[in-house]
């Protein structure tokens, strides 16, 4: 392999280096010791849910981003919670898992300016595709909203280690699809990058195979295939809507076979018209 | 072309609406419009030094203001779409997210009724 060094990066950014950083982050030292000690638990079979709330308690911020999302609108029918173990029951383990590492990740880009726009896509995409797994009869609803959350974790690790990399990679006004340009930028893009972390990290196949196969739904295995061509539909009505990073989602396949496959063709003005109204309260 | 202002971006308020790309002093684009103003995108244009943005006028009222900021994101909603391959499939499509977009907003009051 050559080395590559990108001209925008005083720095001296290279893919090697990138690479060997993105294999360290598969093993978290670059989170907080109560993230890390959360996840471990979580990994842990003698594991109680009462244990891990106490552990979750010693930091002020990451209980207050579980109750957040506890008494957001997903769950809003089933009453408001203020301890945490309530909002740990609600939300489940796995997705309580997804929502602390995500937020670790953009802490650690806070003061870059493209992370409002990230985060709001996320949120935006989770709660899209849940929206979507309402209206098709899907049951593992958690499954979709954990998806949709972590779908573009990868892209959240380029400011973090190749910020000029990243910067320029915002302002180039080229053609070519995200992807393409992330991969000739960085060595890889955004779904090879995010999937290596979620496998890494004992999230489930199918979290890892909407990761991986959200631009190309139709790549997807079989078992993931709902879940990935929800998150896909998602994905690009929140980019369509504004709620995103990037202006250019819709060259890599249309929207129509993913409403087709999803069997939403009649109930997709409501699916719209949540997403809206969703990304209209998004902080 | 909805109207629109110059106005001095450490003055403005967040939430309000940037509805003309914004570019540094190289031509390179800062922020793509329509975006909302928020804390940390003022910083980040202050330190590139940026001083004015332009946002919708106001002078003709409440009503036409909402209107204007409607009209803009529809545009970059078409916008968005229009690397989309040009096929009768993906018109409709469009004029789906268009639909639907205007009723959310007619629903709230701030465009008429469609």
């Amino acid at each position: 392999m050559t080395s590559s060094r990108h001209a925008g990066d005083s720095g001296g950014f290279r893919k090697e280096e990138f690479r060997l950083k993105v294999e360290d982050l598969t093993l978290l030292p670059a989170i907080s010791p109560h993230v890390l000690e959360f996840m471990t638990s979580l990994d842990d079979p003698a594991a109680n849910i009462a244990g891990i709330s106490g552990r979750i308690e010693k930091d002020p911020g990451l209980s207050a981003r579980i109750l957040k999302v506890a008494n957001s609108p997903l769950y809003a029918s089933r009453g408001h919670v203020t301890r945490v173990i309530d909002a740990l029951v609600r939300v489940g383990l796995m997705t309580a898992k997804a929502i602390i590492m995500t937020a670790s990740f953009f802490d650690s880009i806070r003061d870059h300016p493209a992370v409002a726009s990230l985060w709001k896509h996320s949120m935006a995409v989770s709660f899209g595709a849940r929206k979507i797994g309402e209206a098709t009869g899907m049951t593992r609803l958690d499954e979709l909203y954990l998806a949709g959350l972590l779908h573009d974790i990868g892209k959240v690790v380029y400011p973090m280690f190749a910020r000029e990399s990243f910067d320029a990679y915002l302002e180039d006004d080229s053609t070519d699809p995200g992807p393409v340009r992330e991969s000739r930028l960085f060595g890889m893009d955004h779904a090879e990058l995010g999937t290596r972390l979620a496998e890494a990290w004992n999230f489930p196949p199918v979290i890892y195979h909407a990761i991986r196969y959200h631009h190309a739904p139709v790549d997807a295995p079989e078992p993931s295939r709902d879940v990935v061509n929800a998150v896909g539909l998602a994905d690009r009505i929140s980019s369509a809507y504004g709620m995103g990073h990037s202006e250019d989602p819709f060259v890599e396949g249309g929207i129509r076979p993913l409403i087709e496959n999803l069997g939403v063709s009649s109930s997709i003005d409501g699916i719209l018209a949540s997403v809206l109204g969703y990304g209209d309260n998004i902080e | 072309m909805a109207r629109m202002m110059k106005v001095e971006l450490a003055t403005t308020e967040d939430g309000e609406m940037i509805v003309q790309d914004v570019h540094d002093m190289l031509g390179r684009l800062l922020v793509r419009a329509p975006r909302r103003i928020d804390p940390e995108l003022k910083r980040m244009l202050l330190a590139r030094g940026i001083q004015e943005v332009f946002i919708p006028d106001q002078s003709s009222g409440d009503a036409e203001y909402e209107r204007q900021i409607v009209e803009q994101e529809r545009d970059a909603i078409r916008k968005r779409f229009s690397r989309l391959q040009d096929t009768p499939d993906n018109k409709r499509i469009v004029e789906i997210f268009i639909r639907a977009f205007e009723v959310f907003h007619a629903e709230k009051g701030k465009i008429p009724p469609v």
